[in-house]
């Protein structure tokens, strides 16, 4: 049946993303970026108040901000997973593709998994399995992206597959794309969490620049009669310089020239916060979008010779 | 796939590979030898005959107490597990530890709240050990178990470091302040050497065999709690909430205690989790030995052994009720 007539596994999906990347993921970063993960080593409940308490005002009262904000990180994933749960509800139980049903239940169980990462995160102390929580978080969004965009309208109507001759290369250059990200992510995350090498996010971060701006020169170049790619690919060129930027902002303020810059610790503590989870935020963007392209040239490009 | 895509893939491959590699050397070691960014001379001075005696963030060194190997790997872990909430110098005076309620603990005056000594005494290894491995409930300061005991006792090293430092440091600076003429170096060295073996010697009060609560002694103690001569509602409230008359001013609405540190104290509601420890030679201690740097004072010169166990009796019964 067509997608049009499945409007409720769309629009579930786009609010589980728009809730991923806006709260989930950028409270998550926010709480990273504040070093307040361990606000309150006790999973769910805040110290014996429940993971439901909304009045953000008396959490902080009682156990101060960075408490505030790590318990509304728990909650904004909360808001996640109930949402996931309706999305795999509706796409099982409704006359959906089997496509559809098949990734509709792996955003459940990430979304599920990354409840639990979290839990042994901070009953743990551990690390390590931050560092999983954030990728998982990011899997978890290439998974809702790839779910938004198949559960579309726009995609059911578009024709089934075109010929181009660079549709073997953007396949291939925005899979790896895809994968140097997340190797990107691991080294990042790892900055983050144990005090990793920056050398190795730097390294990481150039390579998967090149390689997406590669993938934006194929698309301009090898699929220019195909309009969605080249606006798909326009947007991660941009999304990729703003990254770039927010990046060199993020290293500068935390490591480089305007370190000492600022007039007071606490205004360099925001500007720290502020930079480094925008930074984070743009990376999951960039993610959404070199997956949308792949989409595209996935199912929709075709090797001319395979006519 | 055409050779171009190959050579490319192989590039990007080699490239992630060395990426990653760089990226898995983790816990640096502390990016600056200074433990201070104070600018006033008295600061500079104090911090330049500290220097002498006790090294520095990276080349610690603790005579007879610690090894500088363990110093050393204890700096490392500082730098990573316990900097963003204790600070580099551990005064806790990051913008992390302000987002924080309870606030992390500074090690200004060498306190450490939750120990098995006496009073005025410093705490012993293995109460900072606890502290470290087991954590504080219901605080950010959480257990950090998972680690080897290796890591426990580096670290345990360093942070008996930085305690005995600040000690050494407040102590001489406000003799300084006193005595302009005062020499620095030479009373660093001499107040090290008297905190040094404080802290060497230093034991476990022993706990005296506390008998089981029977509904008599639960009440006695209820009666002290409320009494004059204990006096522990004033702060406790009547009925242990955290309350009392003496801790927030119901009119204004505020909490009126302070610590040492000049943060606001709320007494504990004794129906939650004790931050302490729940096990009966714990809340023993905690009336007993008194919380030094707060407003809990010490009880066993002012109670006898059997009022303070009455108490402990009481305090376990709040504890254990709805």
């Amino acid at each position: 049946m067509p997608a049009q007539d499945h409007p409720w596994v769309h629009r579930l999906a786009i609010a589980a993303l728009l809730v991923a990347i806006l709260l989930t993921i950028g409270l998550g970063g926010a709480v990273t970026s504040t070093e307040v993960g361990m606000a309150y080593p006790t999973w769910p409940n805040i110290n014996g108040w429940s993971l439901f308490h909304v009045f953000y005002g008396e959490i902080a009262e009682a156990f101060g901000a960075g408490s505030a904000l790590e318990h509304s990180h728990r909650q904004a994933g909360t808001l996640m997973g109930l949402l996931c749960i309706a999305l795999a509800l509706a796409a099982l139980f409704g006359q959906t593709p089997r496509s559809w049903k098949i990734l509709a239940s792996a955003c459940l169980l990430i979304v599920i998994l990354q409840g639990l990462l979290g839990a042994f995160r901070v009953v743990g102390n551990d690390q390590i399995m931050a560092i999983l929580h954030a990728l998982g978080a990011q899997f978890c969004v290439l998974l809702l992206t790839a779910m938004a965009k198949i559960s579309s309208p726009a995609w059911a109507k578009q024709p089934q597959s075109c010929a181009s001759s660079g549709a073997n290369g953007l396949r291939l250059w925005t899979a790896m794309g895809i994968a140097v990200l997340f190797l990107n992510l691991i080294a990042a995350a790892s900055l983050r969490h144990k005090e990793g090498a920056f050398s190795g996010h730097l390294v990481l971060a150039l390579v998967a620049s090149g390689v997406l701006l590669w993938v934006v020169r194929l698309a301009f170049t090898q699929a220019r009669d195909q309009p969605r790619i080249r606006a798909a690919a326009h947007r991660l060129a941009w999304l990729l310089g703003i990254q770039l930027g927010l990046g060199l902002a993020t290293w500068a303020i935390l490591m480089g020239p305007l370190l000492d810059s600022f007039d007071s610790d606490r205004t360099r503590f925001v500007a720290q916060a502020c930079c480094a989870t925008s930074h984070l935020v743009v990376g999951v963007l960039v993610l959404v979008q070199t997956t949308s392209l792949a989409l595209e040239a996935r199912f929709r490009l075709h090797p001319e010779s395979s006519a | 796939m055409t050779n171009r895509s190959l050579g490319g893939l192989f590039f990007v491959g080699a490239a992630c590979i060395f990426g990653l590699l760089l990226s898995f050397r983790f816990g640096s070691a502390p990016t600056s030898s200074t433990l201070s960014r104070e600018t006033d001379p008295l600061s500079l001075e104090a911090e330049a005959a500290l220097q002498i005696f006790f090294g520095n963030a990276r080349e610690p060194k603790l005579d007879n107490l610690e090894t500088s190997a363990d110093l050393r790997a204890g700096a490392k872990l500082w730098a990573t597990k316990c900097m963003h909430c204790h600070g580099r110098s551990g005064l806790a005076d990051t913008s992390t530890a302000a987002m924080l309620r309870p606030r992390p603990r500074s090690f200004s005056h060498g306190i450490v709240k939750f120990k098995s000594s006496g009073f005025m005494e410093p705490a012993t290894r293995a109460d900072l050990e606890r502290t470290i491995r087991n954590g504080i409930p219901t605080t950010s300061m959480a257990g950090f178990f998972a680690f080897p005991d290796s890591a426990i006792h580096e670290v345990t090293a360093y942070t008996r470091w930085l305690l005995i430092r600040n000690q050494v440091k407040t102590e001489v600076m406000t003799a300084k302040e006193k005595d302009l003429s005062l020499d620095l170096v030479a009373a660093t060295e001499r107040a090290k050497m008297r905190i040094s073996q404080a802290w060497a010697e230093t034991k476990a009060e022993p706990v005296p065999i506390l008998r089981d609560p029977t509904p008599a002694s639960i009440a006695r103690g209820g009666a002290l709690f409320a009494g004059e001569k204990a006096a522990c509602f004033s702060c406790h409230g009547k009925q242990g909430a955290g309350n009392g008359p003496a801790a927030w001013d119901s009119v204004n609405e505020r909490w009126m205690l302070r610590d040492l540190w000049g943060e606001e104290v709320r007494p504990r509601n004794l129906k939650d989790t004790l931050l302490g420890g729940t096990a009966a030679s714990d809340v023993w201690r905690r009336i007993a030995l008194g919380i030094p740097g707060t407003p809990m004072p010490a009880h066993r010169d002012r109670l006898a052994p059997e009022e303070i166990e009455a108490l402990v009796h009481f305090v376990l019964s709040l504890q254990e009720s709805p």
